[in-house]
């Protein structure tokens, strides 16, 4: 399709001109790495007072901490150009989007691949890779589908809710914070089981947002455990399937607020 | 009117304009109090008596979540963009002392940032929750009469001291190209060592006592503990005498370290 | 062909106090205004057309040209252009358009410009041939070349508005829409830039619509005017009839060989009036259809010593601004 080869020329046009500016892309890189650094040190420091949570123990919690981080690292880079939106908006830099002949949504994504959200692809490796080697889950051809499938829904879950936020942009200029609490919230309450969370923010995030479907279900999957009582321990090789609804309700969203730009001018 | 006054005022003006920001800021530290508190709760629940009686943890999330933009993460970004571009030349030329200009304009900063997120962010968390059944979790009162006027102290102090530390970043900056990354850094650890992170008290002692002594410490992990009582009455006046110790010695540093600078400029030409 | 019908865009705008306890205030309400921007604009634009559109800030211009380009949707009226609703099949539509935004850039900002000229050639689809083909033709018009390899920031806003407008002709559109395009440009840029546009209408049959603040944009390009003002049409013709209908007035100046005295001033012509005395300098106005240039040359060549001696013709501002002053708004003010 025409239009998806132009977003990838778009996409490699971003990331060259990023490869230029290396010295600081890199300092940026480990900056962000040495960050997330710290905020880990943060979680031992919790595990090494209590011990665990919900039954969960440092190493296991890892893999979801690293596996979070990973699926959001892809899901941040992607969607570069929706936080690059606010400030096109206010410029009035939007118009020339629309006099383009190509789908504002594919023009946006394909203006920028963030690559110093490497920083935080770097950490979660690196987790990811530590807590394997402390819990040695067996590798499983469900629990590694559970894994594969997990990402992609994971990934799909955050760039929706970032679109989102992109969308909200063209009816306000200020309020857009709040979906900050789905996002990075959705990025941090993935960092514990969700058994460890009172219910209404189980809810959130399984039903409305459904981060832990695509990270906390296939991980417990991957560890032959089982996500809820009497849920069988599989299921996270389904559960990510939620992600669809939801990034159709980000492209409802999407459209609305293009009509809506539209409709009130830059 | 005196003219650092007059920058603070107006400092303070401007950051205020963002008030939608501000109710949408608040209800994002809402949704981040609750997860955390609720991560805790489980934390707790797994080691009994680890934690101590919950609801003072609660509130000390409150705080943090109310206060969070009093954390020095960043200088004013005005600031950063004049040092950026070369603008001190500019900056000298007005009959002011340049230390006590940006000082000004970083406390007007951050004082208008916190105040608007901490107001709505307050109300939830102390008045909302207990009408939604979530009193166990709501921000409490401070614990003693004690505790509340020491927390009165240390709460300006804690912003001037905010102030003082992001004073010191752009004087930083001069010239540096690795400033993103370094502050990215500072953040993160502005971050862990106020307790914004993890609560210190909950961290292990070998950790949680060693953040306490930084700056940073005493910004928002001091204050926390003032008022939920995690301070014992013996301990306030020392707490209290550090956090000026360290207001003090990032104002003398910040002011010599720009000195220094600023004869390199007059120097090398801006 | 592009027809306009009725065209009515209505914009709301909040409002807030200022000061201490207004910033503190504002921490609840809000006043909300409506703003009629477009109030029933309609005309037409035959195929190959050059058609100006002026109007002081904030008439509905670049308005109007937003919606034409069919990235704003209009409140309520119709348009069609080459068979379509701009705004309804907007990427089919925009596919047939080049558009001129003279204060915004339609460029990619930190490319080169040869890298800006690809992209748009993927955009529109263009088999690499055409693209070849068209970039020649531009860049014999406009002189590209040197620009090619340098980012679109680093040019000057003369450099930058050439390079605008080939990109914007380089998929060779039946239409062009020119918003402000020599705007903040120095004197041989606009002549260059004029002298493309019109080119293009004359050899390419580009129907071109153009807004402009600057008068002699007008005078050079658009034989007809259309004149907005308050979100509605006030004149729409050739510029030869807005001159009839202001009743233009044209000037004779003349420079004497020594102090020119009030005798001197003395209008040549009945018709004539004497404006201004400065030093040796004279200057008298006149209606060209009540005295005939010719004659009042003639006659004050004959009465006085003259060393020099110019007729200018009103700015078109001043034309303008007669007929706003003539033309009482619907809403009753001027």
């Amino acid at each position: 399709m025409g239009g998806l080869r132009i977003c990838l020329k778009l996409i490699a046009i971003s990331v060259q001109s990023q490869l230029e500016y290396r010295a600081s892309l890199v300092l940026q890189v480990l900056g962000q790495f040495v960050m997330f650094l710290i905020e880990f040190a943060a979680m031992a420091g919790l595990f090494a007072r209590f011990g665990s949570i919900t039954g969960w123990g440092f190493g296991q919690a890892a893999l979801l901490y690293g596996f979070a981080d990973i699926s959001f690292a892809c899901a941040e880079a992607a969607s570069g150009g929706f936080t690059l939106l606010e400030q096109q908006i206010r410029r009035g830099d939007f118009d020339r989007v629309l006099a383009r002949p190509l789908s504002p949504f594919l023009q946006t994504i394909g203006q920028e691949l963030t690559l110093r959200r490497a920083g935080r692809l770097l950490m979660g490796t690196c987790v990811f890779g530590w807590a394997w080697t402390t819990c040695r889950p067996a590798p499983t051809a469900v629990g590694l589908a559970a894994l594969a499938l997990g990402f992609v829904g994971a990934v799909a879950v955050f760039i929706s809710v970032i679109a989102i936020q992109g969308a909200l942009a063209f009816r306000t200029v200020e309020s857009l914070e709040v979906v900050n609490a789905l996002s990075y919230g959705g990025r941090a309450v993935s960092s514990y089981p969700m058994t460890a969370y009172r219910g209404f923010v189980r809810h959130l995030f399984l039903l409305a947002v459904p981060v832990g479907c695509s990270i906390y279900a296939p991980v417990c999957t991957l560890l032959h455990r089982s996500p809820f009582p009497g849920w069988p321990w599989w299921i996270g090789v389904v559960t990510p399937l939620a992600s669809l609804p939801f990034a159709l309700l980000a492209g409802l969203a999407w459209k609305s607020g293009v009509a809506r730009y539209e409709s009130a001018g830059g | 009117m005196n003219p650092y006054l007059a920058l603070l005022s107006a400092r303070f003006r401007q950051g205020l304009q963002y008030r939608a920001a501000a109710w949408a800021g608040a209800a994002t530290q809402v949704c981040f109090g609750l997860f955390i508190i609720s991560a805790l709760e489980a934390f707790a629940a797994a080691r009994p008596g680890a934690a101590g009686p919950f609801s003072r943890v609660a509130s000390y999330v409150w705080l943090g979540q109310a206060l969070f933009r009093l954390l020095p993460w960043n200088p004013d970004p005005e600031l950063r963009d004049v040092v950026r571009l070369g603008d001190v030349g500019l900056q000298l030329a007005k009959p002011l002392d340049l230390y006590g200009a940006w000082f000004a304009k970083a406390l007007g900063y951050r004082l208008s940032a916190a105040t608007l997120r901490a107001l709505p962010c307050l109300l939830a968390s102390a008045v909302l929750l207990p009408l939604v059944g979530l009193g166990g979790i709501a921000l409490g009162p401070p614990d003693s009469v004690l505790s509340a006027l020491a927390f009165a102290v240390a709460l300006p102090g804690a912003v001037l001291l905010s102030a003082a530390i992001t004073t010191l970043y752009p004087i930083f900056y001069f010239r540096s190209v690795s400033a993103s990354g370094a502050m990215t850094i500072a953040a993160a650890a502005a971050s862990l060592c106020g307790g914004v992170l993890a609560p210190l008290p909950l961290l292990p002692p070998w950790m949680g006592d060693a953040l306490a002594l930084t700056p940073f410490a005493f910004v928002t992990d001091a204050p926390f503990r003032i008022w939920t009582g995690m301070v014992p009455p013996s301990d306030i006046l020392r707490v209290l005498a550090m956090q000026a110790a360290w207001l003090a010695i990032c104002v003398v540093l910040g002011r010599a370290w720009l000195g220094r600078r600023l004869l390199g400029v007059e120097i090398a030409g801006g | 062909m592009i027809k306009v019908r009725d065209l009515v865009k209505e914009f709301t705008v909040s409002k807030r106090g200022s000061g201490l306890s207004g910033a503190l205030l504002g921490l609840g309400r809000r006043r909300r205004e409506t703003v009629r921007a477009l109030d029933g604009v309609s005309f037409d634009v035959p195929g190959g057309d050059l058609v100006g559109f002026i109007g002081p800030n904030g008439a509905g211009k670049s308005t109007t040209i937003k919606i034409l380009a069919g990235i704003m949707r209009p409140t309520s009226g119709e348009v069609q252009a080459n068979g379509r609703v701009p705004w309804k099949d907007r990427i089919a539509h925009v596919r047939r358009i080049g558009v001129v935004f003279g204060q915004r850039t339609q460029l990619w900002w930190d490319l080169p410009v040869r890298e800006s000229f690809s992209l748009v050639g993927a955009m529109y689809r263009m088999p690499a041939v055409e693209v070849r083909a068209s970039f020649r033709e531009l860049d014999e018009a406009l002189g590209l070349g040197p620009l090619l390899d340098v980012p679109v920031r680093q040019l000057s806003l003369g450099q930058r508005m050439r390079c605008e407008l080939a990109a914007a002709l380089l998929p060779r559109p039946d239409t062009l829409f020119l918003d402000e395009p020599t705007i903040g440009l120095d004197a041989p840029s606009k002549l260059a830039v004029r002298d493309f546009v019109a080119r293009i209408n004359r050899e390419r049959g580009v129907t071109t619509l153009l807004t402009t603040h600057d008068m002699d944009d007008v005078a050079a390009l658009a034989r007809r005017v259309v004149l907005i003002r308050s979100g509605q049409t006030l004149f729409d013709g050739p510029l030869s009839s807005l001159r009839e209908v202001a009743r233009e007035k044209r000037s004779l100046v003349v420079d004497l060989s020594t102090a020119a005295s009030a005798q001197d001033g003395a209008p040549p012509l009945e018709g004539m009036r004497l404006d201004s005395i400065e030093g040796n300098r004279v200057r008298w106005d006149f209606d060209p259809r009540a005295v005939r240039t010719a004659d009042a040359i003639a006659a004050a060549t004959a009465r006085l010593d003259i060393v020099d001696l110019v007729v200018e013709t009103e700015p078109v501002e001043r034309l303008i601004a007669r007929v706003y002053g003539e033309s009482p708004a619907r809403d009753g003010s001027r």
